[in-house]
């Protein structure tokens, strides 16, 4: 670990305002579970489990009538449905990468926030797995995916990309929650041990698996920590790297093109960020806290955001760059016609009709990040929020841009196609951000949001030598008890 | 210094005094003298075969400037990050990463011998743009290695084979003859690859539409832009960081600010720079091949190359003491950590073109590898799976190892081992069969040995850590928690 002082010359700072204790961190946390919610929370609720149940009618009415009612077609055999699905897979992505990479990397700021994008991690993957769940066609079947031994001797077909995606979404997700679970444990026997009602002291208590906080119960518990990173790391690459092989190893122009796998993890990694902290900043505000979830840690949220739209970017200049290069005429009408509306004009003189949504995508993903290379923006907390959400449209294009532009003009102009949404497309992605609200607004209501026993351990006070040198600048914070769990 | 005062009862100067024979001496005068023992292997090879020198001296120059690009990246990815424990290897690697000086030198050889047709590395593309050199010198190709080459020369071997070859690019021809048969057929340049005359049509007609940006002109446009960007990091680097050394306190914060400054721009520069100048010199060796992950795949094997390096040459410091315990085991393992995870990195973005390219089943997009399977290639593709990836996987993953500073060394001489294979096995098919020869010994020895010569000799000229760094207590005191 690194409980140094910061160096303000060279622009570092705390991270977690000065005279901060560790009774702060505990209060300020556990709080939230234990009072009242605030109407800021009601307010979400409310909307989300309305939207929760449109999801539910909109499944019911999907299984009941086929996949006929949503807008695909022929030509666009996948639209919104794997479009929804890559999108929430990729928004998970942060989650892990905060929880994993970061923790080897250590980058301590990110205990204030590993907890929250782990959560949504857990959710969105709940989320992405509907859209193909739903999209075999007979849901009832999708048991067929799993290797169960049958009399039929059916067996998965290993061959195909979309199987190793059932596979690595499922030991994504089982990986997450236990990670999840296995870094919430101190912080549970905390609010169990601050619990005032029997009732709520039995479930914590059960919740907490009898941690006492003892050394063997530490070094267990950071041996497991150490061990879920490390497994977790592959799991960021991997997870999107098969989804991205749904795609890239087909013969599809648009689809088929090397730089997909690292591509996709680089654009999973930003949007995830963006919906991480387009949630953070309401909760934050709703919930106030500022002081644990500091501007710092946001400007350093930016900063990443920028760094992987400038990746993103650099895949989309390659894609396009590689596209002429190859002097494959199908290659080049997919980006040129299809996409970007410039030049490969069909026989009416015009261009792909859905050339606006690369547009979008590349406005939104590309051009708003760079607004982040001023301090001054990645301060602003309006500034960011406004950025974020267009990062959020933007990577949706993304996913539609190479799902529904790759296939609606394709090889031979008698079977070009167009494709437009049906109510109830737009009602289930609408319906599966009920679900994700409402499981969210739940953790944060009775799950500690923010990793109390890690934000200690970065505080000045938690350094065995802070003691050792008092420098200026932390010598009002000496505040070197040990961490109470109240 | 602070740096200084707390290592213990025995000052370190962070210099190699000149007492030590080996790291004063010795190390850069056998660099110089193995750079020579190239050089003559180079003469006489571009006098043997001026075509395989070509190939062979592209091979040596390019494995330099993959550690330079390393080196030029741990710099910069420092900087921006903010990072602080790789703080004291940091000099290490801004060494390298100059080291992009002489191998700029080293590039005149090779511009030159393209330029004037000597090497026909790019004649597939740049042949037809100057008169008739491409034709005449095709014409003449499949005679001169039959009689030159000890090894299946490519001219015999493409023959014998061309009938498995006509099977592998059927869907080839049935394109091909899509193109209206007025398109003159251009001669075959490498009659490697291209065999009917409909096949060769097919292949003029798309090499003619990459003209725009496959042409003479351009191609030396860009290579003078890459090292102009990569110098003017390398040196700016370099100079700044040495400059620290020495700073007032004020200056030192205000050079570590503007190191990081230039270091977000500079990122982006470097990586289009690395990734065009791939293409421009490796993947168009193949003027019909094509990749997108092709500029990733080099910057991971230049990552994992000047880890590795900087293990290598850290450890030795760290034994004769020169570097006190500015490296010890806890910064050797996380330096071993990270080699170990741009290794697996390579694996994965290797793995993922590699992979793509094979299911998809493509033919345009299968020539590259073909190449690389075929004439005897194909042990060296099965030894670059289990030698760079599998075999020092399971050696590197053990926490034992990355501590045990002489087995950490072995993993790290292997992998540059396995970095300059990887190079080789990138340039050398383009040329034809398997069968390594000394020429390529020799440009090998001749690039490598000059990159060595330049950097033990810098190493005796400058402080071996960036020691006017600000945050150089925090690298010293570096302790680990996992």
């Amino acid at each position: 670990m690194s409980a140094h002082a910061p160096i303000h010359e060279i622009g570092e700072r705390h991270m977690l305002p000065e005279g901060t204790t560790f009774n702060d961190v505990t209060e300020t946390v556990a709080r939230i579970t234990e009072t009242k919610a605030p109407r800021g929370w009601w307010i979400l609720f409310f909307p989300s489990l309305g939207l929760l149940g449109l999801m539910v009618a909109c499944i019911g009415y999907l299984v009941t009538m086929g996949v006929g009612v949503w807008g695909n077609n022929a030509p666009a055999y996948w639209a919104w449905d794997i479009t929804n699905f890559v999108w929430w897979i990729g928004i998970g992505h942060a989650g892990t990468l905060i929880s994993a990479i970061l923790f080897l990397f250590r980058q301590n700021w990110r205990t204030s926030i590993n907890r929250f994008a782990e959560a949504m991690t857990v959710f969105a993957v709940l989320c992405a797995a509907i859209f193909p769940a739903l999209h075999t066609g007979r849901p009832w079947f999708d048991y067929y995916l799993f290797p169960i031994p049958n009399q039929m001797a059916m067996w998965p077909n290993f061959k195909s990309p979309l199987m190793w995606d059932v596979f690595a979404v499922n030991t994504y997700l089982t990986i997450s929650v236990i990670f999840w679970y296995v870094g919430l444990i101190p912080d549970l026997a905390t609010l169990r041990d601050r619990s005032k009602s029997l009732l709520r002291k039995r479930i914590y208590g059960a919740l907490a698996l009898g941690w006492r906080g003892s050394h063997r119960h530490w070094q267990h518990y950071e041996r497991a920590y150490l061990i879920f990173a490390a497994i977790s790391t592959p799991l960021v690459l991997s997870v999107h790297s098969v989804v991205s092989f749904d795609f890239a190893t087909s013969v599809i122009p648009g689809w088929h093109t090397t730089i997909f796998p690292p591509y996709f993890v680089a654009g999973a990694v930003f949007s995830g960020f963006a919906l991480v902290l387009t949630l953070m900043l309401i909760v934050r505000t709703v919930f106030g806290l500022h002081n644990l979830v500091t501007i710092k840690h946001l400007d350093l949220m930016n900063k990443f955001m920028l760094a992987t739209g400038i990746m993103v970017g650099y895949a989309y200049a390659m894609e396009f760059f590689i596209a002429w290069y190859s002097g494959n005429p199908y290659e080049s009408w997919v980006f040129f016609h299809n996409r970007l509306g410039f030049g490969y004009l069909d026989e009416q003189g015009n261009w792909g009709p859905l050339w606006w949504s690369y547009w979008a995508m590349v406005s939104c993903n590309v051009l708003a990040p760079q607004v982040f290379w001023s301090k001054r923006m990645r301060t602003s907390i309006p500034v960011m929020f406004v950025v974020t959400i267009f990062i959020n449209i933007g990577m949706w294009f993304e996913r539609f841009v190479i799902i529904v532009t790759s296939l609606y003009r394709d090889f031979i102009p008698g079977s070009w196609g167009s494709f437009e949404p049906t109510w109830i497309d737009i009602c289930l992605y609408l319906g599966t951000f009920g679900l994700f609200m409402t499981l969210f607004l739940l953790f944060v209501r009775w799950i500690p949001m923010i990793a109390i026993a890690e934000v200690k351990y970065t505080l000045p006070q938690a350094h065995p030598t802070h003691d050792d040198h008092h420098e200026e600048d932390h010598a009002h914070a000496a505040e070197a008890a040990p961490a109470p769990a109240e | 210094m602070s740096a200084e005062k707390k290592t213990g009862g025995k000052k370190p100067t962070y210099r190699i005094p000149e007492s030590d024979g080996f790291w004063a001496k010795t190390s850069w005068q056998a660099s110089a003298v193995l750079a020579l023992v190239g050089l003559g292997l180079c003469v006489f090879g571009f006098t043997q075969n001026p075509e395989r020198f070509g190939y062979a001296y592209l091979f040596g120059f390019f494995t330099v400037l993959t550690f330079a690009f390393g080196g030029l990246f741990y710099v910069l990815a420092l900087h921006f990050t903010g990072g602080h424990w790789g703080l004291t290897a940091r000099r290490l690697a801004e060494i390298i990463g100059l080291s992009v000086v002489p191998t700029a030198i080293l590039a005149i050889p090779l511009f030159a011998g393209v330029a004037t047709g000597t090497f026909d590395l790019y004649d597939e593309w740049m042949g037809s743009h100057h008169g008739g050199h491409g034709e005449e010198h095709g014409g003449e190709h499949g005679e001169e290695h039959g009689d030159d080459h000890a090894e299946p020369a490519e001219g015999e071997g493409a023959h014998g084979e061309a009938e498995e070859h006509g099977s592998l690019f059927a869907p080839s021809v049935a394109r091909a003859q899509e193109f209206p048969p007025q398109v003159d057929p251009q001669p075959p340049i490498r009659s490697h690859e291209v065999h009917t005359p409909q096949m060769e049509a097919a292949h003029h007609h798309i090499i003619e539409h990459k003209s725009g940006y496959l042409n003479q002109g351009r191609w030396f446009g860009f290579a003078a832009l890459y090292f102009l960007i990569w110098i003017g990091l390398a040196v700016f680097y370099f100079r700044s960081s040495v400059k620290q050394d020495d700073a007032p306190k004020k200056e030192r914060f205000e050079l570590t600010n503007k190191m990081k400054k230039v270091s977000a721009l500079g990122a982006i520069a470097f990586g289009l720079s690395l990734t065009f100048a791939a293409f421009d010199w490796l993947m168009a060796l193949e003027g019909s091949w094509y990749s997108t992950i092709f500029g990733v795949v080099i910057f991971a094997g230049s990552a994992v190359a000047v880890l590795a390096l900087i293990i290598v040459l850290g450890i030795g410091l760290h034994r004769k003491g020169h570097i006190g315990n500015a490296l010890n085991v806890e910064h050797f393992h996380d330096l071993g950590k990270l080699m170990f995870g741009f290794m697996c990195f390579w694996a994965y973005v290797s793995f993922s073109q590699w992979m793509l390219i094979w299911y998809a089943g493509i033919p345009e997009e299968q020539t590259w590898y073909h190449k690389r399977w075929q004439d005897g290639w194909k042990a060296w593709a099965l030894f670059m799976m289990i030698g760079h990836f599998g075999l020092p996987f399971y050696f590197l993953i053990s926490r034992i190892v990355k501590r045990n500073l002489g087995m950490l060394r072995l993993g790290a001489i292997w992998l540059i081992f396995m970095h300059v294979c990887d190079i080789y096995v990138f340039v050398l098919p383009q040329y034809g069969g398997f069968g390594p020869s000394a020429i390529d010994f020799g440009a090998l020895l001749f690039c490598g040995g000059v990159f060595f010569t330049f950097v033990f000799r810098m190493l005796m000229r400058v402080p071996l850590i960036p020691l006017g760094d600000p945050r150089l207590e925090r690298a010293l005191h570096h302790h680990q928690s996992h």
